[in-house]
């Protein structure tokens, strides 16, 4: 599925406690299909996916369409994994801090977490949404989604209740931290022109074609 | 020494009694009186002066009264003995003299023969009985003169000895009763004035009782037996029988005689009267000197034996040779001689000699040999009751001294036995050897009682040497400041050190511990001191905490790798019991692993910038067409897969975990790398007006991207992806080692190869400018340019550019440039045909630019395949161009060329058929062509029927300019009409065999009303008449029958493209022609599935 014909490479993380269906939350959104079965994952695991952006102006999206190569990693939760698993923090540019919403523990854990973030990724605040997993079983629901937004307001990131069994916002879910992610950079672009991917933080945009033209015009 | 007998001295008192001495009561010659203590226990062998002058005296005094000749090894000048006394004790010369004189002044010591009877053999049997009762008689006769073998020594010999010595001198062994081999072993110290004219004498004698006869008759067992009894008889009552007899003069003896003498007879007869072992020593009673009075004989000899043997040690020293372990002649000859005088048993100067050597191993270098003697000597002769209690526990204390000394040393073993010196091991086997012969010892067991066995005493040694080695390494690399990184490197030098000694303990100590004590030194090491540098490792990580700084972080590796190779060098798994400190150990560095890989890839991401900054895009060479960053990137890949070869990560899920971080660093590597070599292409290029300089870097850039390609697809290989996957296959699903590795990695070289691409399309583009520019040229060129000229600039564009990209581009990237200009260019060209459809000329330039170009682009098997050349484009391009390029007649000649086909391929008469022969004689120039009939025409008329005839034209026209078109009759509703006319052409050969010349057979209806309908055409082609292919006359002609064809009814592309040349009336009129005809055969239509 790889042809190397991408604009942007971007690296996305899924992390959360062992169980609150990070796997299955990726699956969902790579393959589209849900697998109820729990297999927990071992150390690391690796999914891709490409996908259209269009740029937004500030009125509305200028129509310019990108293609962005998504590179998704599935993190274990297992505490023996822990310290291993930060050092995949260093080079991802967004995340998808997940707990359980049928589960008080993972959601206190989110705390922790957050911090082991702001300890290992590129920088202090990095583009992150906190995703309340399992949105299709209210009746077990431990975390109501006001806790849930006052956590996401203290730490100025956005909040999504998904579900990987329905499909429900996990689109949405990844979507918005793309767009972080993408306005982030302009961001960047626009105030340095030294290629970001040196100082080895965000973009992998390709920009072979800009260098050649400068180079061959002839 | 004859001055010094001829002196007068003072006889002392003879002992009267004859001293009887069994072997085994050596010990009541020792002095009686009890020692003193510093005798018992000499701390060393230094002695104070007195001491040493006390000891002078003796060896002077011994030397002086020197007896016996020389052993043959021995020296026999005094003077030399004197002198060389003097340089052992370090006399100076006046002292020396001072001694001497008061030595001679001393008495003289009594002198004595110690001899010992042994046994006889072969004597003669004097009794009635066969055998003998013998017994000896020996002394000393004194006062003889001196005449070495003369008459009267001979006479002398047969005198007996109880008539030439007096009876108080004279001594007698026991009587063995009944044998002719008897053994007494009885010694007899016998006492002489003057050796030169002293001799011994010994008789044997066969003893003779008051018997009865009864008794011997009882006895009597022969006839033989009988006479000797009667020839008894007559003699004397007790006279005894003579046996022989051995007489020796003293000054013939050496110090020391042990022989076989044979028995002499008195008269000749029995000459042979077997033979007798004696042993002799000169031995001194009385000695005058103050060591000798006060002091046991062999404390004596000790001391004096340490003196000489310090003295030589130190010779050698001065010399720098080490000693050998034998002492030189003159110390031989001393101590033998003082050995000898004192009369000590071998045993006991087997004693001194171990006590001496013992106490001067402690402090000075010799070969062990010289203690192993005196071992195996002491071995030999032990019993402990020979001994005095104060000589017993001198023993004792010097074999616990030498054990305690030995066990020192093994305990300090690394120091003082050092690798650097290249004997040392040797040195070190010898000290164990000594040390179990000495353990081995019956002395050794009895005195020591409570001695451990010396292998738990070696090992606990080298156990608490171990450890004791272990804290003075840590003391000695204890960091000056403390410091987590300081104190980690302080650790790192330690385990180093650890290992250092553990592989020298492996290859060197272990083998000689094993061999001599059965003791596994290295196991026992390697457990002590992985239990140490277990808990200090452990204790250092705690201090270091789970914040891992990436310097402490690096200490860390360094330490971890080290540990590696300790726990390594230590048994399998399988081979040890119990658990090591160290097992594990890898747990106690999960919290630096983050680190380590940040490490690691700063490190790589260092080395990427600075080997791009460095690189001036140049090729490294003809064939290398990368150039030096991608070398320096291939090495700081192959550094990370080192990194990842040191660690080496036991747990496997987690080894995996680090192994995709590692491919994960690595491609994003890679793709840096992409973006920072082309901004230092354009940084490099954008100095520069040559464009050729820019598409040089633009090459080396590609070039050295595919070098990269080929660099991260050795990844698997490099990270041992194969083993990882063995490793983690029992926990891992396939899939996930597919995601994280496969198709990462995959993703990366797809990176990669978009990069090439678009790097090789850039190239592409800067040409295609280029071609396109000279192919529009070629157009526009005055008519009278010939093709091949017209070209030139075009091709000589092409063999720059293209040679250039060859020898700059690697062969793949080369190709798909190729590729890529090929399409290209097939575009422009047909672009430009198409715009030229009009004008053959530019049109033929444009033909035989291509061929050109293919040849070009294929470039003799080197450039583009002949498969990539040939494209669906290309044909059509080639098929179009080929007809532009063709003049109006080519055309038309094309033009019955296809119909010609049509003909061929025609086998379906729908439309009917006409049936001709044709034949061409060339000798009179005539096509004779005989219409026979048409059958099945079509019915072209309203009443059902048609009025058929046949045009008959040759074609093409301009071919045929004079001759005219004939017809046959016209026939009356006949679809089936038999013409059967003949026609006759006057036209020569050459143009009938062009290509597309025929006999055009038009079969029309005739309407009187209007114009004939076409009921279809026939074509003849001229090269298949007869006469016309081979030259012969033709013979029987046969007959040929064509279907009749219709023309295309939807523009042919020939007539299409003579139709557009608007100016050319020749091609116009053709034209016309046959579209008339085809209008013609339009107003009715094919009237397909009849």
């Amino acid at each position: 599925m790889t042809d190397g014909d991408y604009d942007y490479l971007i690296k996305l993380l899924a992390l959360g406690d062992s169980g609150v269906g990070k796997t299955t939350f990726l699956y969902r959104y790579t393959d589209n299909k849900f697998n109820p079965k729990f297999i927990t994952t071992v150390g690391i695991d690796f999914r891709e996916k490409r996908v259209a952006y269009n740029t937004q102006g500030p009125n509305g999206p200028t129509g310019k369409a990108f293609k962005v190569h998504l590179q998704l990693w599935d993190t274990a939760g297992q505490e023996r994994f822990r310290s291993l698993t930060t050092a995949f923090f260093r080079d991802a540019m967004g995340f998808l801090l997940m707990f359980d919403l049928t589960s008080q523990q993972s959601f206190l854990n989110v705390r922790n977490w957050m911090s082991q973030l702001q300890a290992n990724a590129y920088c202090e605040n990095p583009d992150i949404v906190l995703i309340g997993n399992k949105a299709d079983l209210p009746d077990q629901r431990e975390v109501n989604e006001r806790q849930a937004r006052d956590l996401a307001e203290k730490y100025s990131i956005p909040y999504f209740e998904t579900s990987a069994a329905t499909g429900q916002n996990v689109e949405k879910a990844v979507e918005t931290l793309l767009d972080l992610i993408m306005k982030r950079m302009e961001q960047c672009v626009e105030k340095t022109h030294i290629p970001d991917t040196v100082n080895g933080s965000s973009s992998g945009k390709l920009d072979g074609e800009k260098s050649a033209e400068k180079k061959c015009a002839c | 020494m004859a001055m010094l007998f001829s002196r007068p001295q003072r006889r002392p008192p003879l002992m009267r009694q004859a001293i009887k001495i069994r072997r085994r009561g050596v010990r009541d010659l020792q002095d009686t009186r009890p020692p003193r203590a510093q005798e018992i226990e000499p701390s060393s062998h230094h002695l104070s002066p007195e001491e040493r002058a006390l000891l002078y005296e003796e060896a002077l005094y011994t030397v002086l009264y020197r007896l016996g000749q020389p052993e043959p090894n021995h020296v026999g000048e005094s003077s030399e003995l004197l002198r060389y006394l003097q340089e052992a004790f370090r006399m100076e010369p006046e002292e020396h003299q001072q001694m001497l004189k008061r030595v001679q002044q001393l008495e003289k010591p009594v002198f004595c023969l110690k001899a010992t009877v042994k046994q006889a053999k072969g004597i003669l049997g004097k009794d009635v009985s066969g055998f003998s009762d013998p017994y000896c008689l020996l002394g000393i006769e004194q006062g003889m003169t001196v005449s070495g073998g003369s008459p009267g020594l001979r006479r002398r010999q047969k005198a007996v000895v109880r008539h030439t010595i007096p009876e108080e001198q004279t001594h007698r062994t026991q009587v063995i009763t009944q044998t002719l081999n008897p053994v007494w072993d009885e010694t007899f110290i016998l006492e002489f004035e003057d050796i030169s004219n002293a001799s011994f004498h010994l008789d044997m004698w066969d003893m003779d009782t008051v018997e009865s006869v009864r008794q011997k008759l009882g006895e009597l067992t022969d006839l033989h037996g009988l006479r000797r009894m009667f020839k008894e008889a007559r003699k004397d009552k007790g006279q005894d029988d003579f046996l022989g007899n051995v007489v020796l003069r003293l000054q013939d003896l050496r110090c020391r005689e042990d022989h076989w003498y044979p028995l002499e007879p008195c008269t000749d007869t029995y000459p042979d009267r077997g033979q007798c072992h004696l042993q002799f020593q000169f031995i001194h009673k009385r000695r005058a000197t103050k060591a000798s009075r006060s002091q046991p004989s062999y404390t004596v000899h000790l001391h004096l034996l340490q003196q000489l043997v310090s003295h030589e040690v130190t010779q050698h020293q001065a010399g720098s040779t080490s000693w050998d372990g034998s002492l030189s002649s003159q110390a031989a000859t001393i101590l033998f001689l003082h050995a000898t005088q004192k009369d000590l048993s071998d045993f006991h100067r087997s004693l001194a000699q171990w006590l001496a050597y013992s106490r001067l191993y402690q402090s000075l270098e010799f070969p062990s040999s010289c203690l192993l003697f005196p071992i195996t000597s002491i071995e030999y002769q032990w019993i402990q009751g020979r001994l005095k209690a104060e000589q017993l526990e001198e023993l004792a204390t010097s074999f616990s001294s030498l054990l305690a000394y030995g066990l020192s040393l093994i305990r300090r073993f690394r120091s003082v036995f050092p690798l650097s010196v290249p004997d040392s091991p040797a040195r070190l086997q010898s000290l164990l050897r000594v040390l179990v012969q000495m353990c081995k010892m019956k002395a050794f067991g009895e005195l020591c009682p409570n001695s451990d066995p010396l292998p738990s005493l070696v090992s606990e040694a080298l156990r608490a040497g171990t450890v004791g080695w272990f804290h003075l390494k840590q003391q000695h690399h204890q960091p000056m400041v403390q410091g987590l990184l300081e104190m980690g490197k302080a650790l790192l030098s330690l385990v180093q050190d650890i290992i250092g000694d553990l592989h020298q303990c492996q290859r060197t100590w272990n083998k000689i511990f094993h061999n001599v004590l059965k003791i596994d030194l290295f196991s026992m090491a390697f457990l002590e001191l992985q239990w140490l540098v277990a808990k200090r490792v452990q204790d250092h990580i705690g201090a270091v905490g789970g914040s891992v700084t990436l310097e402490v972080g690096e200490s860390l590796f360094q330490l971890y790798v080290s540990l590696k190779e300790l726990y390594q060098l230590g048994p399998l798994p399988s081979e040890r019991d119990g658990v090591l400190a160290l097992e594990g150990f890898h747990r106690w560095f999960r919290p630096a692993i983050p680190s380590w890989l940040q490490k690691t890839y700063s490190v790589a991401l260092a080395r990427v910038q600075r080997a791009v900054q460095m690189d001036q895009l140049v090729p490294l060479g003809e064939l290398t067409k990368h150039s030096t960053s991608a070398v320096d990137l291939s090495t700081c890949f192959a550094q990370i897969s080192h990194t990842a070869q040191q660690l080496d990560w036991p747990d496997p899920e987690e080894a995996f975990m680090i192994t995709v971080k590692f491919v994960e660093d690595t491609c994003r590597l890679a793709l840096v790398y992409c973006s920072l070599i082309k901004a230092r292409a354009r940084e490099l290029s954008a100095g520069q007006k040559d464009q050729g300089q820019a598409a040089n870097m633009l090459c080396v850039v590609v070039n050295d991207m595919e070098q990269l390609r080929l660099v991260i697809g050795k990844l698997p290989t490099q990270l041992a992806w194969e083993a990882l996957e063995q490793r983690v296959g029992p926990v891992l699903e396939q899939e996930q080692l597919q995601n994280t590795l496969h198709a990462q990695l995959q993703g990366a070289l797809a990176g990669l190869g978009h990069e090439i691409r678009t790097g090789v399309r850039t190239l592409a583009e800067q040409l295609e400018a280029g071609i396109a520019k000279h192919i529009q040229k070629l157009v526009g060129i005055r008519e009278s340019v010939l093709p091949e000229d017209a070209i030139l600039p075009l091709m000589k564009f092409l063999e720059v550019e293209l040679c250039y990209m060859n020898t700059n581009l690697v062969q793949e990237n080369f190709s798909s440039l190729l590729s890529l200009l090929w399409t290209h260019t097939l575009t422009v060209l047909a672009e430009v045909a198409a715009s030229q459809r009009s004008c053959p000329r530019a049109c033929s330039r444009l033909k035989f630019a291509l061929q050109n170009l293919e040849v070009c682009f294929y470039a003799e098997g080197c450039g583009l395949p002949p498969e990539a050349l040939h494209t669906a484009t290309f044909q059509a391009l080639q098929r179009d161009l080929e007809l532009q390029a063709a003049s109006s007649r080519e055309l038309i000649h094309k033009y019955f060329c296809s119909r010609l086909q049509q003909q061929a391929a025609t086998t379906s008469e729908e439309l009917g058929a006409v049936t001709v022969k044709a034949s061409y004689r060339p000798s009179e120039q005539k096509l004779r062509v005989e219409l026979l009939s048409a059958s099945n025409l079509l019915p072209l008329d309203s009443n059902g029927s048609s009025d058929p005839f046949v045009q008959l034209t040759l074609e093409p026209r301009h071919e045929f300019p004079e001759l005219a078109p004939r017809e046959t009759q016209k026939h009356k509703k006949d679809l089936h009409p038999l013409f059967d006319e003949t026609f006759e052409f006057l036209v020569p050969a050459e143009p009938c065999q062009k290509d597309g010349a025929c006999l055009l057979l038009s079969v029309l209806d005739h309407d009187t009303l209007g114009t004939d309908d076409l009921e279809g055409e026939a074509f003849l082609p001229l090269c298949s008449v007869p006469g016309l292919t081979g030259m012969e006359e033709p013979g029987e002609v046969p007959q040929t029958r064509l279907p009749l064809t219709y023309p295309a009814p939807n523009g042919d592309p020939i007539l299409q493209l003579l139709e557009s040349r608007k100016g050319d009336r020749e091609a116009q009129a053709f034209v016309r022609l046959r579209r008339q005809r085809a209008k013609k055969a339009s107003q009715h239509g094919p009237r397909p599935g009849r």
